[in-house]
């Protein structure tokens, strides 16, 4: 928000300007007297007119400044904040409170800070000036019981100020269970579910009790603040009544001019007004710290150092890539996620296995058991609680992750970016933005071999004309992975919103692509683990089965036990 | 000019919507800044007759000069005590207003949203209107309602000003209030076009926003930084934001020209009142005291446009959000009048009677020519592909949609005469997506439950979650009360697969005549899907049920298996019967069993 900060050389003119003011007044006062001097009240006035004059494009120049400020601070701030969430391991980036001081760094105004204490400085010497004046003009004790008292209430606010910061955080869980239930109760896909059991009235219920709770805390804090400030602001504007009061009293004993006491009473009340304020912005300073910290505890966060570092790279030189497919090799892999301590599950436990370079791997079991926890392990996005995961290449055995190995992966929660065709695709190799050729070839791979729009187009709805299906997001998500020839590819399970015939000609396109490839695909459709190499069977965290297809039938385990149950149903 | 009157209309209407809910407070909202702006006419009166006082005066003894100054004083005091308490009452009822008046409108769109008919719901242009709604009842309203008590309270501060400076002169007056409005009118056109050009009103802004969310999403970090492409986006949201931010900062580097020239027509007022009050020095109609506020009062009523101007552009801009949500609020929900024929017997068939179905607004029917009756204690299979109607079928047969041509009939009457509230209670269903509702595992399993005793029956609860597979959720330390969703601190994030089996469990707690299911177990993987399929058909014996699967797999033991293709049903029989037929439904099955071959291990069988 702008505000028309005084600019230094303003403050300056003040005592120049109440100058005037009293000669003009003085004057006035005169005016019918035969030592009216009007010729100087012309004079005094044409000063003024100047004075204030320059004044008016002083402050405009410096609203200037003030924007070139507030574009530096914002731009300077977000870009901080963005980089930091990026470089973040993402273990880190998936924790709600790491997400929440991230949003409350997102609070923190470098700009508005800056602007604040210079605004803040500027007024405070306006206040000694304007005191000086007052004690000058022989009302000392006015002026000190002012100081006093704005000194006193600064610190008030400061404290009220914090403290209103910190209710506004604990309301957040009435207020975050209230927005999640009314997202459910409009949004269209739970209609069918909430009309057929009738859920609405307990949802519409709960949803008020929590929207009623957190509007009395924040009601309840703000009253609470108000009550506070009360006493201070009241007896602050009756200060000024009283110092009006000996003003006019002490007027029985000095004969003073008009002019006198115009300026008296402007300095008065030009200083009550420039304390309270003053005091304010204490306040929001005090506001700004708390933001200023959060900023600061968000930001040094401690960094993922290895892939960091390639995206440091990657804005300067492009980095060589080594190609070549890569072998996997883990020993001992535990990993847990950080949940509460009564449930103590480890996400997975003990896992050994080496896998040569090229060969397909197909991990199967059910959910839960850390088929995917173990994927974003061999793909370095996690680092392992303990045991190690290492890449077997060319050039020696790197760990995971190493930003110089490129990586390819189909998720199950793949993204639908609201961009560019083009964009969608070239996410997997952002060098080929602009080639069309590499572009529609991935896509080619992925099975989208024809397509009624361009690759400039947007797609998606937020800011496209339409919309792409089900499949066919999968299928430029696919496009994605395609994009590179040699990189360690994963496939985990993106196919469960297709129907079969759909989903057969996924793995197909995966397997097609995958030629030459060290490639992993997640499943739990065993007819398609069945076409891998290498079989890798989790159970509950487990390692509990390896081999082909063939071995793990005839081992009569785990496997083959799956595999019956969900041949079954066909055969 | 009609734009702004649009508007202004718009916020009018939405403010009338909240008058009706709340108008004591409402009142009290508008009346705090009125007397607040006001306030400034006892002030500014009572400091000119302290200066003339003082003046008057002077030399003479203390009593005499306190007894002609104690009326000022004593309004002085109390107009700055009033000051003080209008400003501290206003920031209540600010707070106050903007929380009920958003939960009231948050209220009424909740309302909509469940007493629409669900086609209408689900189509895409009611439900734009809705999001929109949504959108404005949120942080717009909120600034909405600030922005109007702002407005009103500088409206009073201004008229206070004119007040006080037609003391000196009726002629300053009227100086002032053209001058104020003049600049008030540049400021307001020049803030609009700032304002126009913030982040989410232009495409390159809400891009940027929408980029700079995604980066901070996990699985948006987890795919880019898979790809290393983080750079690459990070560029993309910089070079916009950049962007933006300097088209916005031109606008206001404009404005800070301008002000200088503000600055200067207020000066031009402030002298030539100050002549005006000179010129009437000569016939001693106006004392220092007067010239000394009226200086005041002009330097004072600078600030003045300015701060409407920021008021009244906020107001601008947001009375389309106004509108959007005022239209929606205010459109009529349909009353069903019809449905009057209350529903409590157990449901014996459901009988389509040439049915056709169209989504509001759309070109051609989605399902045509529907005829079939299903009965009681059948099972029954809806197989074809996606986007062939299958979902379309199951809300038709649910009651959820209302047929556009033909009828359905419920055991003989016609769905369109009976209540749906009671009707829904013979029914049961589980869906694909089902919602992640933050409430207790009790509450989320018996929401539905048609028996008042069951909910207090935890033993009938727990059999029925050992039977979907979620004993070890039922048996975690907090048992039946463990909350669900990690909205809460101390709630659990189920997977998808869990969330499935509870949804499950919920239907099989409710005793009904029909269930649905809709691809039950797109998230559960093949062992569970097995259990699940026992527990499905445990649940089904006696009833009608009726599943969507693209797994035929399930199909393959149905009662009955319907193949949609083209909005029509196409093949009808059960399993031996479509085998022999070796059309649609043969091809797909064997194309399904192939995987499972023993021998064929080869890509190219794919």
């Amino acid at each position: 928000m702008q505000k028309a900060s005084l600019d230094t050389v303003t403050m300056l003119m003040l005592p120049l300007r109440l100058y005037l003011i009293k000669l003009v007044m003085d004057r006035i006062q005169q005016w019918g007297q035969p030592t009216s001097d009007r010729e100087s009240l012309f004079l005094a006035c044409a000063g003024l007119a100047l004075l204030m004059t320059a004044a008016a494009f002083i402050g405009s120049s410096s609203l200037l400044k003030h924007t070139r400020i507030y574009e530096i601070g914002t731009l300077l701030k977000e870009r901080l904040i963005v980089e930091k969430t990026a470089s973040l391991p993402l273990r880190a980036v998936e924790t709600p409170s790491v997400q929440d001081v991230r949003r409350r760094a997102l609070l923190y105004a470098p700009d508005a800070v800056c602007l604040e204490g210079m605004s803040l400085l500027i007024q405070s010497m306006q206040a000694i000036l304007l005191t000086g004046l007052i004690c000058w003009m022989g009302y000392w004790p006015l002026a000190v019981g002012l100081l006093l008292l704005g000194c006193g209430q600064s610190w008030l606010y400061a404290a009220i100020g914090s403290r209103l910061e910190r209710t506004q955080t604990k309301q957040a869980t009435s207020l975050r269970l209230a927005d999640h239930l009314h997202q459910l109760l409009i949004a269209e896909v739970p209609a069918k579910e909430i009309r057929i059991f009738g859920l609405h009235s307990l949802l519409q219920q709960r949803w008020l009790d929590y929207s009623r709770d957190a509007g009395k805390q924040n009601e309840q804090a703000v009253a609470r603040s108000e009550r506070q400030k009360l006493l201070p602001e009241l007896s602050f504007s009756l200060i000024s009544g009283i110092a009006i009061l000996l003003i006019i009293l002490s007027s029985s004993t000095n004969i003073s001019t008009a002019g006198d006491y115009v300026v008296l009473f402007q300095c008065v009340t030009l200083l009550a007004g420039a304390i309270p304020s003053v005091v304010k912005q204490v306040g929001s300073l005090s506001q700004m710290a708390v933001h200023c910290e959060n900023f600061k505890a968000y930001i040094q966060h401690p960094d993922d150092r290895t892939t960091y570092n390639h995206n440091q790279q990657q804005r300067g030189n492009i980095p060589e890539q080594a190609s070549g497919p890569i072998g996997l090799r883990t020993e001992q892999l535990t990993f847990r996620y950080n949940v509460s301590p009564t449930d103590r599950l480890a996400a997975l436990d003990d896992i050994s296995f080496e896998m040569e370079r090229g060969t397909k791997i197909a991990i199967v079991g059910e959910n839960g058991s850390g088929k995917s926890t173990l994927v974003k392990l061999l793909l370095g996005l996690y680092r392992p609680d303990a045991g190690e995961v290492h890449w077997l290449t060319k050039e020696g055995n790197v760990q995971a992750g190493h930003p110089t190995y490129r990586t390819a992966a189909v998720f199950q929660d793949f993204n639908r970016y609201q961009m560019r065709l083009r964009d969608n695709v070239a996410i997997g190799d952002v060098m080929k933005v602009t080639d069309d050729a590499a572009i529609t070839e991935a896509l080619a791979k992925a099975g989208l071999r024809e397509w009624h729009t361009s690759l400039d187009d947007t797609i998606g709805t937020a800011f496209g004309r339409f919309d792409l299906s089900g499949g066919q997001w999968q299928k430029v998500a696919a496009a994605r992975a395609y994009m590179r020839g040699d990189c360690f590819l994963v496939f985990d399970e993106p196919t469960s919103a297709l129907d079969p015939q759909a989903e057969r000609e996924a793995f197909a396109d995966f397997l097609r692509a995958a030629e030459g490839q060290t490639a992993i695909l997640v499943t739990h459709r065993l007819g398609a683990a069945k076409l891998a190499d290498t079989i890798l069977v989790l159970k509950d965290g487990r390692l509990v089965e390896q081999g082909t297809h063939a071995q793990l039938m005839t081992a009569h385990g785990e496997y083959e036990r799956l595999y019956r149950l969900q041949a079954a149903w066909y055969v | 000019m009609t734009m702004y009157i649009q508007r202004a209309a718009s916020i009018i209407r939405l403010l009338k919507l909240i008058v009706k809910q709340n108008p004591r407070l409402t009142i009290l909202w508008m009346l705090i800044p009125l007397l607040s702006g006001f306030v400034i006419v006892p002030l500014a009166a009572a400091e000119r007759h302290l200066i003339d006082t003082a003046i008057n005066y002077a030399g003479s003894g203390r009593a005499r000069i306190l007894q002609a100054a104690w009326p000022s004083l004593v309004t002085l005091a109390a107009a700055s005590a009033g000051a003080v308490f209008l400003g501290m009452m206003k920031r209540l009822t600010d707070t106050y207003m903007a929380n009920r008046a958003s939960r009231q409108l948050m209220m009424e769109i909740q309302s909509h949203a469940i007493h629409v008919p669900l086609e209408q719901l689900e189509s895409p242009d009611y439900y734009d209107r809705l999001s929109r709604a949504q959108a404005a009842a949120g942080q717009a309203l909120t600034s909405i309602l600030f922005s109007t008590a702002e407005t009103i309270r500088l409206t009073c501060a201004l008229a206070g000003m004119i007040v006080v400076a037609a003391s000196g002169h009726w002629a300053i007056a009227a100086m002032l209030f053209t001058v104020s409005a003049i600049v008030l009118i540049q400021r307001v056109r020049l803030e609009i076009t700032v304002k126009q050009a913030a982040r989410a009103l232009t495409t390159d802004g809400r891009m940027a926003d929408y980029l700079k969310q995604s980066l901070a999403e996990p699985s948006v970090l987890k795919e880019l930084k898979v790809f290393q492409a983080l750079s690459y986006m990070i560029e993309q949201w910089f070079g916009r934001v950049r962007t933006y931010e300097i088209t916005r900062n031109n606008y206001r580097r404009r404005e800070g020209r301008m002000a200088a020239w503000f600055g200067l027509s207020f000066l031009l007022l402030l002298f030539a009142s100050l002549a005006i009050i000179i010129g009437q020095l000569d016939q001693r109609t106006v004392t220092v005291g007067t010239a000394a506020i009226v200086f005041q009062t002009i330097l004072q009523a600078q600030g003045v446009p300015l701060q409407m101007s920021w008021s009244l552009s906020r107001l601008y801009i947001q009375g389309a959000q106004a509108s959007d949500l005022a239209d929606f609020v205010n459109g009529s929900i349909p009353l069903h009048a019809h449905q009057q024929l209350a529903w409590n017997e157990a449901i014996h068939t459901i009988q389509f009677d040439n049915v056709g179905f169209r989504y509001p607004g759309a070109h051609s029917d989605v399902l045509r020519g529907l005829n079939m009756t299903l009965r009681a204690g059948q099972t029954v299979a809806l197989v074809g592909d996606n986007g062939a109607g299958k979902s379309t079928f199951v809300k038709l047969m649910l009651g959820l949609f209302e047929p556009t041509e033909g009828r359905i009939l419920i055991n003989g009457h016609d769905i369109r005469h009976l209540n749906r509230q009671s009707l829904y209670t013979q029914l049961s269903a589980v869906f694909q997506d089902c919602g992640h509702y933050p409430l207790t595992m009790r509450e989320y399993v018996t929401a539905g439950s048609s028996s008042a005793a069951a909910s207090s029956d935890d033993r009938e609860i727990q059999r029925v979650l050992q039977l979907c597979g979620l004993h070890s959720l039922a048996e975690g330390s907090h048992g039946l009360d463990q909350k669900l969703t990690n909205v809460w601190a101390d709630g659990r994030e189920l997977s998808g697969g869990q969330w499935q089996r509870l949804a499950i469990s919920r239907a099989a707690l409710r005793s009904s005549s029909v269930i649905a299911l809709d691809e039950p177990t797109s998230a559960v993987d093949p062992s569970g899907e097995l259990e699940l399929y026992n527990m499905c058909k445990a649940l089904s014996t006696g009833k009608l049920a009726v599943f969507v699967s693209h797994r035929l797999g399930w199909a393959r033991y149905a009662d009955r298996i319907l193949v949609l293709h083209d909005g029509n049903v196409v093949e009808d029989g059960s399993h031996e019967q479509l085998m022999a037929l070796n059309d649609r439904y043969a091809s797909s099955f064997r194309s399904q069993a192939s995987w499972y071959e023993p021998e064929q291990l080869n890509t190219a069988a794919l």
